[in-house]
């Protein structure tokens, strides 16, 4: 499914004949806008780092207050489309612009793809692997460094992986700054010079950059045992209690952060919104618009599930060489650029269905392949994280393999299934090219309103469908943050225990969002 | 045999589509009987237990519970269908479910025989009250209590246990066996037990089956396995043992550094070899206590290891060979003293390696 919008790439780049490819590979352009790209990816790996680390920490081990809040606060940025943010951050501060500029814009959307899963891994790492550390003679550094850490990592290096493909495959941001990675490179290529060989050509080396990346994660993750060995049932680890002086650096650290990531942008929209007040402003649009953000959205990410809960089954019990290439494979959608997948797409009906030109269906097939790696992530390792005695003692106990899998292992693991699903749904919303090519005639998304009216400078009229694609993607990361906030200490502590409504033990699952 | 076997295995071979990890195990598990399968790890006993409980698909041959062919060339029934009860290393309680919600999982969807049945089980294994209770509330003692109770609410044909008291400290470990041992005597499932600890599958099975290699190589009642090991193999897995290297056969009687030692079973083959004792059948005399008595052998005691009711004295014999004896509470004896040994019994013979 995937390999499609690569196989036409190929097709594409060797109709041109080698000479043509080895032209356009060769060029001084080219090594430019891969060092370009990598720098970029370099930057919002570290930014990534030193936003979401500290603030993991924070939420996950110590009793800083507003917890729920500030987890809520690091799931936000995943609803404001980066490239908003982009336009939020130049609006303030016109004389932002290159590499450094968009690292930093990239890092602020891109964190909470870290925070998030690592808040939830650090949360769920069971308390007596640290204290059986310290009793071995580490101090409490070194229970970080041998234990911690490694335990972690596989949360934290799958979230960069995303961060860094994101960051690869982003377009509206890079544009807006004016930096030359692959995609504005291509994306001029295509539009405005007809050169499709070059654009092809650095397509596939988009393609072969981010294979390297997807290679790089598994060897980081490496052969991790996924299953915890031990008797009984996960213990969360003991929150740290901070001193005075410690809740007063969390906090300002966390508030930083939060300012950062949605506090300039919050402010420059309100300013914009209040630009638009002069502007005529017509509701039925943005309602259409609304409609079309939702039901395209909601459509691909049913898709990409129906897809992803296959390969995410297989790849989180056996590590085959088979399964690993299917998943690679899986995860190489998320690299292609909605600019590419778009195109090929576009070629592709054209060429087999032309009925299916520009139609719903088609759009959520792009969501689908480009958000497929999401879905799978997520749903592999929540899906990892259940032992498999568990669905085998299902079996003996009378349940068929599918009623097995849903009672034990799909009950486990589904926060983190229905997180990934969310994931999917708030990433098409932010969606521009693609959507800016397959939609139906006529067929408006908020995404395609705020771009067409940025693009004519008219940032006033923007505004609104920019905060309304904001609130309605908030929904899905506050019910996301709002799981992570529920911990079984502060349930017992409320004293709700109530079979339906509390799952004391979901929150050692959410570790999914990996 | 007249009555449906609850278990029979035949000419069983399991693989993970590689070497085969198990190969040709043939198994009869009698109704009521409780059968421990005893082998080192790596010896694919866990491998046969989950082709019993259909987790693997063998490559050939046949198992049977209670009379049904559930996997052959030609049938395979899967887990679900085949009324097996399991408990699992670790007990895998369902972490989602409360112990009632646990215990409930193998039953039918009829509420009101559902709660009598739970409570039934909790009151088997002495946890009533404990319905709301959290699995990661219990002690490990109480969680494998609570994945026996769920094993056996169903009222499977066949219990099967996978080193369920593994996990367990050694004092709880005695308790959780005891209680279990005596539950299941008296609703009388038959069982089968898969362990690497020897004196688990001793005291706890009606007969034990030692496995080694993927291949049964002696079932047979405890003292049995015990006493007359097949092979020297078994005899070192199965307990502390005293070889002693062979000079001589006549006739019965095999001439040992400790002197002449009657051989037990089938009359000895070969001239020469290895006997083996277990160091209870050994005495120990002080050698100031014997005067002129010259029976026994002399050597000198290098360690003691007391164990309250009783202690393992290591001997060296004047002529280099160590021996080890069990004596019934202290031996009365300190490192250094010189001693004779005496023999009660007989040996066992196993040719040179």
């Amino acid at each position: 499914m995937t390999a499609i919008p690569l196989l036409y790439l190929i097709v594409r780049t060797t109709g041109a004949g080698w000479q043509a490819i080895v032209d356009s590979l060769f060029r001084q352009r080219t090594l430019e806008t891969t060092l370009t790209s990598l720098g970029l990816i370099g930057l919002v790996i570290i930014g990534c780092l030193v936003l979401a680390v500290p603030s993991a920490w924070l939420l996950a081990r110590t009793n800083i207050p507003g917890r729920a809040l500030f987890l809520v606060a690091a799931a936000l940025p995943l609803a404001v489309p980066s490239y908003v943010m982009a336009y939020a951050w130049i609006a303030e501060f016109p004389w932002m612009s290159g590499l450094l500029a968009a690292a930093l814009v990239m890092s602020l959307a891109t964190y909470p793809y870290v925070a998030i899963p690592l808040t939830a891994a650090l949360r769920s790492i069971d308390a007596g692997h640290e204290e059986a550390a310290r009793s071995l003679g580490l101090g409490p550094l070194a229970v970080a460094r041998r234990v911690t850490v490694p335990l972690a990592w596989p949360a934290a290096a799958a979230g960069l992986l995303l961060a860094a493909l994101y960051t690869l495959s982003e377009f509206g941001t890079v544009a807006i700054f004016r930096v030359d990675a692959f995609t504005r490179v291509i994306y001029t290529a295509y539009r405005a010079s007809f050169d499709r060989t070059t654009a092809a050509v650095l397509a596939l080396l988009l393609v072969v950059l981010a294979l390297v990346l997807v290679l790089i994660e598994a060897r980081a993750r490496g052969k991790a045992q996924r299953w915890r060995v031990g008797s009984g049932v996960t213990r969360p680890a003991p929150r740290h209690r901070l001193g005075r002086w410690g809740v007063a650096f969390g906090l300002t650290w966390l508030i930083g952060v939060a300012v950062l990531a949605l506090g300039v942008p919050a402010w420059s929209l309100t300013q914009r919104l209040l630009e638009s007040q002069r502007t005529t402003f017509d509701v039925t649009e943005l309602l259409g618009a609304l409609a079309g953000s939702v039901s395209s959205s909601l459509l691909g990410a049913a898709l990409a599930l129906v897809l992803a809960l296959p390969i995410a089954i297989l790849a989180a019990r056996y590590t085959s060489r088979l399964v690993r290439g299917i998943e690679g494979a899986a995860f190489l959608g998320h690299a292609l650029p909605g600019v590419v997948v778009g195109l090929s797409l576009v070629f592709l009906t054209l060429a087999v269905v032309p009925a299916a030109y520009q139609t719903l269906a088609v759009l959520a097939f792009a969501y689908a392949v480009l958000f497929l790696p999401k879905a799978i992530g997520a749903s592999r390792s929540s899906i990892a994280a259940v032992p498999p005695a568990l669905e085998s003692t299902a079996r003996s106990l009378g349940r068929g393999p599918v009623r097995a899998w849903f009672t034990v292992t799909g009950r486990l693991a589904w926060p983190g299934i229905a997180a990934g699903t969310l994931l999917v749904v708030l990433t098409a919303m932010k969606e521009l090219p693609a959507t800016l090519m397959l939609r139906p005639t006529g067929f408006n998304t908020l995404a395609t309103e705020l771009w067409s009216r940025t693009e004519i400078q008219a940032f006033g009229s923007a505004a609104p469908y920019a905060l309304a694609m904001i609130l309605l993607a908030s929904v899905p990361a506050w019910l996301m943050g709002r799981w992570l906030a529920r911990t079984p200490e502060d349930e017992a502590a409320s004293g709700a225990v109530d079979d339906d409504t509390v799952r004391t033990d979901d929150i050692t699952y959410v570790g999914g969002i990996r | 045999m007249s009555n449906a076997s609850a278990l029979e295995v035949i000419d069983l071979v399991v693989g993970y589509g590689g070497p085969e990890i198990v190969r040709g195990v043939c198994l009869d598990v009698a109704e009521h009987e409780f059968i421990a399968i005893l082998g080192a790890s790596g010896s694919g006993k866990t491998t046969l237990l989950r082709a019993i409980a259909g987790y693997l698909r063998p490559e050939s041959g046949v198992v049977q519970i209670n009379g049904r062919v559930v996997s052959d060339s030609r049938t395979w029934v899967p887990p679900e269908k085949r009324h097996i009860g399991i408990v699992p290393q670790e007990g895998a309680l369902f972490p989602h479910l409360d112990v009632a919600g646990n215990i409930a999982f193998g039953l039918g969807r009829d509420k009101k025989a559902t709660v009598t049945r739970v409570r039934e089980m909790l009151e088997m294994v002495n946890l009533e009250g404990l319905e709301q209770a959290r699995p990661h509330e219990l002690s490990g003692g109480q969680q494998q209590r609570v994945a026996l109770a769920r094993a056996l609410a169903p009222q499977p044909s066949l219990l099967l246990l996978d080193e369920p008291f593994s996990s367990l400290d050694a004092a709880l470990r005695a308790e959780v066996r005891r209680d279990m041992r005596s539950l299941l005597a008296e609703i009388g499932t038959a069982t089968v037990l898969v362990t690497h600890d020897q004196e688990e599958a001793l005291s706890l099975a009606d007969r034990v089956a030692v496995m080694s290699q993927g291949r049964i190589e002696q079932v047979g009642e405890p003292w049995a396995i015990y006493e007359s090991p097949a092979t020297l193999g078994i005899a070192r897995f199965v307990g502390d043992l005293v070889e002693l290297p062979v000079n001589a056969v006549d006739g019965s009687v095999a001439q040992t550094p400790v002197g002449p030692v009657a051989v037990g079973g089938e009359p000895p083959t070969s001239a020469g070899g290895v006997l083996t004792l277990r160091p209870e059948q050994l005495v120990l005399v002080a050698d100031r206590q014997l005067s002129n008595d010259v029976s026994g052998a002399s050597g000198r005691v290098e360690a003691i290891s007391y164990h309250g009711h009783d202690s393992l004295t290591s001997v060296r014999l004047t002529d280099g060979t160590p021996v080890s004896v069990r004596s019934t509470g202290g031996s009365g004896l300190r490192v250094g003293d010189d001693v004779r040994i005496l023999v009660t019994g007989a040996g066992r013979l196993y040719p040179d390696e």
